[in-house]
């Protein structure tokens, strides 16, 4: 074992822990490696009577009771959840409404173009070309107009829950 | 501990829960921010705000994740959203370590030793400061938590064979540039 691989193990080595009888036996032989040895011992055991003085200050629990109970005052936590709770529930709506939206443009969409084609073959021949580009543009559209206007409604029932809980 | 605090949580007693969450998690919530900012006051500061977004969290807490990750991980967003709003006024050499190791040299140390104990702890403190940051946290949290890896490792969200290896390279590099600095001292 050299000094390196001994330095090495050393470093390894958490307070309290048993070095290797190898590493014993080259420490009792090398100066250098002991002195590397004594300076870890000195570090773990100043680094502990440093930070063994640090610690939460003793009126921690009553300075943050009287925060709490400030606060609480401005805006109660449970009118708080209830806000959040209620904001929450008008995302939830918002996303199920797209959804739906989504498959019913979808489904209106296919219906049509397959009632065309049965009525009018020609305008079902029209409709068919447009299912590629046209098609899903016309389908992007009236999906994105749908969800604007459900979030419009949306937005507008959280709003007035705001200016209720705040009023 | 984080069974009493589901229990009560649970059964509708939230406050007890609180009381039970901050007498259990205080000092780690205070030790976690304070190897981030880096000074007593702003460790406080935060460990405050952690708390009262705790309380106002807390009826949403439906268990899913564990109790003191969630916990940890509150207080490490905190604590660097605290240090990225002050980072010029951070020193490199935290006054409230500094007198720590004054005072821990001073108790340490006869009258004889008094002063070459405490420059041997502001020499430690100033080696410790200059670390890498990953090094620096982990090396004060391993010793404010009783010297225990898996707690480090818990409240840093890594691996605890990390901890080892940042201890490991620390632990080093403090014990070698111990010895030149403490000599440099003593001719100086």
């Amino acid at each position: 074992m050299n000094c390196t691989d001994v330095r090495n193990h050393l470093h390894g080595l958490l307070p309290g822990d048993v070095p290797d009888p190898a590493v014993a036996l080259h420490l009792a032989r090398c100066a250098e490696c002991r002195a590397h040895g004594d300076a870890l011992a000195l570090v773990d055991a100043r680094l502990g009577a440093m930070h063994a003085t640090l610690d939460v200050p003793a009126d921690f629990a009553a300075r943050l009771s009287a925060r709490i109970a400030r606060e609480e005052q401005v805006r109660p936590r449970v009118e708080r959840a209830a806000v959040e709770r209620e904001l929450d529930g008008w995302l939830a709506r918002l996303r199920r409404q797209t959804l739906v939206e989504t498959v019913v443009v979808a489904a209106g969409g296919a219906a049509l173009a397959g009632a065309a084609w049965a009525l009018a073959p020609e305008t079902g021949a029209w409709l068919a070309r447009a299912s590629t580009l046209e098609g899903l543009l016309l389908l992007g559209g009236l999906t994105m107009a749908a969800t604007l206007a459900g979030a419009w409604v949306a937005m507008g029932g959280a709003w007035r829950t705001l200016l209720a809980r705040a009023g | 501990m984080d069974e009493s605090i589901l229990a009560a949580l649970r059964s509708g007693r939230e406050a007890e829960a609180f009381d039970l969450l901050v007498t259990g998690y205080r000092r780690r919530v205070y030790a976690l921010a304070y190897s981030i900012v880096r000074d007593r006051q702003g460790a406080e500061d935060v460990a405050q705000d952690v708390f009262v977004k705790l309380w106002r969290a807390l009826p949403r807490y439906d268990g899913r994740a564990q109790l003191s990750t969630w916990i940890y991980a509150i207080t490490r967003n905190t604590s660097i959203s605290a240090l990225r709003g002050r980072r010029p006024e951070v020193s490199l050499e935290d006054p409230d370590v500094l007198a720590a190791a004054e005072a821990a040299g001073a108790a340490a140390a006869g009258d004889g030793g008094r002063r070459d104990a405490a420059e041997l702890d502001r020499t430690l403190a100033r080696l410790v400061a200059g670390l890498p940051d990953r090094q620096r946290q982990v090396v004060t949290l391993y010793y404010l938590e009783e010297r225990s890896c898996e707690d480090v490792a818990a409240m840093l969200a890594m691996p605890v064979n990390t901890v080892k290896t940042h201890l490991h390279r620390a632990r080093a590099k403090l014990a070698a540039e111990l010895g030149p600095a403490m000599a440099k001292e003593a001719a100086a």
